[in-house]
């Protein structure tokens, strides 16, 4: 019987094409084998005629595929892509409608499988596939997840992948949600590496002299040179009881920009290179991470683009980022009609107006 | 255009604190209502015609209303001059103008001016008379509470004719005050019109033909605005006085030096003025001229902003630099219809070399700027500075200084190719900073005489002039390298600047910095659907819309619909965000003149609660003395509460007013 003589060369044949082919899927996972491939391994005998024995590559295939070693995938025509037996294993027990749910979660890969996409292209009932899923879930093989894009979308992902990183929004989300706190402290520590550099920090320099200078002087005797010192000294001392503000606006007045042209502002690849050595966060944050919040930086006009020679960009701080709020407001808030909130209705003689209003009344007591 | 809701409120309230409520009521009409005859004057504003003439009269001497006698018809068109009710809000200033340039003699001139409209010297010259014998008696007028006593001697800051003559031809000179000319009277649209009819007249038989005859005929009436423009400035025809008319059209190369000298002298001299001797035609008719004090107040919002962004050495300069520039600045916007719209890319100008020769002593260039090592600054740039360095030098052993193009004129990419060339051991920190003048000398032996220390202030100069041109801002532009650099300020890309800076000030304040993230975001990248604003901007969704519900509320930004479909439901609609530039730009005047009316108001509301310490201090026996001396305890509080609040109130009206002018004027 040519049954009889081939069964055990079915199987034989079966563990010989799936060793030859497992590894090949190892190299490359997004390689589909064809029939003709199938063919070229030379390992399923010629037919008497000599011809490929399509008959047999069919028989031994399907062994294969009913093992749940290979997969059909569609990829023009007909072909197949190798599981491993460890996930080969993972298929077995599973009813036909599981099977066709769970291979569809496997293929979705890290981008995760939509409930609506896999009723829609398996045409099962949506109470089958929600069996299917939560015997699924059960037995581990696939676990819920949550997409950035779509966090409305009900999806799936195969337990022993993580979500790619279209899906969890890259580094800024965590669990789905955009960590705001995280990228603040970034964007803090970026910022002020950059203050840090884009200033110079002058401590004699005390804005434009009050009087006429005297002649230049050729040169200072040491007794005047420290006269000259103690001076600036004692100056300084009486600075101390300045009150807060002006001694902030002290220190503003003092970081004095750099000249035109200057070249070492800090570019996105020091930026990058600088959070990198500094460890200050576990993740690891490209370059493009980065730029994006550089980005946000410059709408918060804390910041801004300067070319350099070597044809990069550069970023410098801008001077009123300094300034906390109280110091830089604009003019039409000083007074107590930029802020009200009834602005609108005011009117003399209307129910809220200039004679009859509080805020007036407390903002000309002060 | 027309004035907007909250501007006319504004006005007539700004009429009626200067002059009265019933000038105000015909002004009020009159903004209104458009022009009007008196006829129907009468009938809205429900005055006697008596009435009527008295407060028209008023109105006409300060200049706050056109007329206009129809030929046809015989009668007579009163229109409201918007700009100078609008200048009443503005008078503090121009006063504190006039007084750090000229002194407070200038200050009480200018003073008088206000309260005079318009008057020929010798109305001018009667009254500091009257004023100054009243004095001797002890009957002085009320404006004497802003004198600073110079001379401790006269309560009045001019104390001569003389000195009043020396006064008037400096503010003359300067633009602030200008001769007053018939066509003054009537509105621009009026002597439009006027002309477009003779012109018809004389020229074109009645009526054109043809595009190419209206453009000929648009030629025409701009040439002859131009002329009647030209009629009104100020000629220096005082006697004993150099000609000094260029002031105005200016792009003359000849007067500079001169007008230089001029500039310094107000910049590091004293401003006290003396009687020279010279005397002005006491027929001559005067009045403020707005328009040139409007340069004046953008010179200064410009100068503000240069030392918030850069800092204020480097502020100082530049404000030097505009000083230079005004002098060639007769008005802040130009009428297209009336100024010939020069093609040249570049308006007027100053070098380097000027500047730093006029520059106050006071500004010390070598500081206000970081200090960086050479390795640090643009090498490559330094180079082609030296090569640059070495044709001027050729130039200069020619005597051709100041005439002539630039012997190479690179384009000034970003400007920040032209480095100056500080040495590392140049630390402008340093006290002394002679420690290598041998090494400095020898970048510069040209020049002979001068010694480095002046060529050193060139540099220096030149650098915060440098920063200056590579700031985002763009506060110059270098035009050319003579005299160590030719630089322009393009005014209307720095005033949009500044605008954009304010709106964002408000934003930040009002909406936080998320909203104004989203803002600035919106600006810079135009419309945007909400996925992408999540993205870029990194805030959570709710938030985002929760802001841009509240500002779209506000009216700041707003929102657009684009079907994907014909059937325009919501699910197949896209979203767009945007921020309108202009919008913002309008809200905020609107806002900002409801704002001033308001306190207006309550200052007239304040004034009427505290009236009894008020009418104590003006009656006409005490007025002259001291509040302390004849008020008790309890009174002099209370008048010290009310002054005060008055303070306050008067105060924030000129700091809304800056925001006016930013976003009207300027």
């Amino acid at each position: 019987m040519v049954s009889s003589s081939s069964a055990p060369d079915l199987a034989g044949l079966a563990t010989r094409i799936y060793d030859e082919l497992l590894p090949l899927q190892k190299e490359d996972s997004y390689i589909v084998f064809h029939q003709n491939d199938i063919f070229d391994l030379d390992i399923i005998p010629s037919d008497p005629q000599g011809n490929h024995d399509v008959n047999l590559a069919l028989r031994v295939l399907q062994k294969l595929t009913d093992e749940k070693l290979l997969k059909v995938v569609h990829d023009p025509g007909m072909g197949w892509k190798v599981r491993t037996r460890e996930e080969a294993l993972k298929y077995r027990g599973l009813t036909t409608e599981e099977d066709l749910v769970y291979s569809y979660v496997d293929e979705a890969e890290d981008e995760g499988a939509w409930t609506k996409n896999i009723k829609s292209r398996s045409n099962l009932h949506e109470a089958v596939i929600q069996a299917a899923l939560k015997k699924l879930k059960s037995r581990n093989l696939i676990s819920e997840m949550k997409s950035v894009e779509h966090p409305a979308r009900k999806m799936y992902i195969k337990s022993n992948l993580s979500p790619n990183d279209r899906a969890t929004g890259g580094p800024w989300y965590t669990d789905g949600e955009l960590d705001t706190v995280f990228i603040d402290t970034i964007m803090n520590t970026l910022f002020d590496y950059i203050l840090k550099k884009t200033f110079y920090f002058s401590k004699s320099y005390g804005g434009p002299m009050k009087k006429e200078p005297k002649k230049v002087i050729k040169k200072m005797s040491p007794e005047e040179a420290r006269a000259k010192r103690d001076q600036v000294l004692g100056a300084e001392k009486s600075e101390e009881e300045l009150d807060e503000k002006s001694k902030r606006m002290k220190y503003y007045e003092k970081n004095l920009p750099m000249p035109a042209g200057y070249q070492a502002y800090p570019t996105l690849d020091e930026l990058t290179v600088w959070i990198e050595a500094h460890k200050f966060f576990t993740q690891t944050l490209t370059a493009s991470d980065l730029q994006q919040l550089l980005d946000v930086l410059e709408f918060d006009d804390k910041i801004e683009k300067v070319f350099i020679a070597s044809g990069g960009l550069a970023y410098r701080a801008l001077r009123k980022s300094m300034l906390n709020e109280d110091d830089r407001g604009s003019v039409l808030n000083e007074a107590p009609c930029g802020r009200c909130p009834v602005f609108d209705l005011c009117e003399e003689g209307g129910p809220v107006g200039p004679s009859n209003c509080e805020y007036f009344n407390e903002w000309l007591l002060l | 255009m027309a004035p907007s809701k909250n501007a006319v409120e504004l006005m007539a309230l700004l009429v009626d604190e200067a002059y009265g409520e019933l000038t105000s009521r015909i002004f009020t009409i009159l903004l209104r209502r458009g022009r009007l005859p008196i006829r129907l004057l009468s009938m809205h504003t429900l005055l006697t015609p008596r009435q009527l003439r008295h407060g028209l009269a008023v109105l006409i001497q300060q200049g706050l209303v056109y007329h206009n006698l129809e030929v046809d018809t015989g009668t007579t068109f009163y229109e409201a001059n918007d700009d100078a009710a609008y200048g009443l809000a503005r008078a503090g200033k121009i006063m504190d103008v006039a007084e750090n340039r000229f002194g407070p003699a200038a200050r009480d001139v200018v003073h008088k001016l206000f309260l005079l409209g318009h008057c020929s010297v010798s109305d001018l010259v009667t009254a500091y008379e009257s004023k100054n014998k009243d004095h001797a008696n002890g009957n002085a007028e009320g404006s004497s509470t802003i004198t600073n006593d110079v001379n401790g001697q006269s309560v009045s800051p001019v104390d001569s004719i003389g000195q009043l003559h020396s006064v008037l031809i400096q503010l003359l000179d300067s633009g602030f005050v200008e001769p007053v000319v018939r066509s003054m009277f009537h509105s621009p649209e009026d002597t439009h019109s006027m002309i477009e009819r003779q012109i018809l007249q004389e020229s074109f038989g009645g009526s054109t033909k043809g595009a190419k005859q209206k453009d000929e005929l648009k030629l025409k009436i701009k040439n002859r605005m131009n002329a009647i423009r030209a009629e009104r400035e100020w000629k220096g025809n005082a006697k004993k006085r150099p000609l000094n008319g260029e002031h105005i059209n200016g792009i003359n190369g000849t007067n500079k030096r001169r007008r230089l000298s001029n500039g310094s002298s107000t910049v590091s001299g004293d401003p006290l003025i003396e009687d020279d001797g010279s005397r002005l035609d006491p027929t001559l008719v005067i009045h403020i001229n707005y328009e040139k004090c409007n340069v004046a107040l953008r010179n200064e919002a410009l100068v503000a902003f240069a030392k918030e962004r850069i800092g204020e050495i480097t502020s100082l300069i530049f404000a030097q630099g505009l000083a230079i520039l005004e002098k060639k600045i007769p008005r802040c916007r130009i009428n297209p219809s009336i100024d010939k719209v020069v093609d040249l890319p570049d308006g007027p100008g100053f070098t380097t070399k000027e500047l730093t020769t006029v520059l106050s002593k006071a500004v010390n260039p070598g500081t206000g700027i970081g200090k960086a090592s050479s390795g640090e600054v643009n090498t490559r740039a330094l180079e082609r500075l030296e090569s640059r360095k070495h044709k001027s030098e050729e130039v200069k052993i020619e005597g051709d200084v100041s005439m002539g193009d630039g012997p190479d004129e690179e384009p000034t990419i970003n400007g920040h190719t032209h480095l100056s060339d500080i040495e590392d051991d140049d630390d402008p920190f340093e006290e002394g900073d002679k420690s290598n003048p041998a090494k400095r000398r020898k970048l510069v032996t040209f020049q002979a005489e001068s010694s480095g220390d002046r060529e050193n202030r060139l540099e220096l100069v030149k650098k915060h002039l440098m920063l200056l041109a590579t700031d985002d801002a763009k506060f110059l532009r270098r035009t050319g390298n003579n005299g160590y650099g030719e630089w322009t300020c393009d005014f209307e890309t720095l005033v949009a600047k500044m605008q954009e800076s304010e709106v964002d000030a408000l934003l930040l304040e009002n909406f936080g910095i998320s909203g104004h993230r989203l803002a600035r975001m919106l600006r810079r990248l135009g419309k945007l659907d909400e996925k992408t604003m999540v993205d870029t901007a990194k805030l959570k969704p709710k938030d985002i819309r929760t802001k841009l519900a509240e500002m779209q509320m506000a009216g700041v930004i707003d929102i657009q619909e684009v079907p994907r479909d014909s059937n325009r439901t919501t699910n197949r609609t896209i979203f767009l965000w945007f921020f309108d530039e202009a919008r913002a730009a309008t809200m905020v005047t609107e806002h900002t003149y409801k704002a001033m009316s308001r306190i207006l108001q309550r200052l007239d509301i304040e004034r009427r609660r505290a009236h009894d310490v008020l009418a104590l201090t003006k009656r006409s026996d005490v007025r002259d003395f001291d509040p302390e001396v004849y008020l008790d305890a309890n009174q002099l509080n209370d008048f010290r509460a009310i002054d005060a609040k008055i303070d306050n109130l008067l105060c924030q009206i000129g700091r809304l007013d800056g925001l006016i002018g930013l976003f009207q004027e300027f």
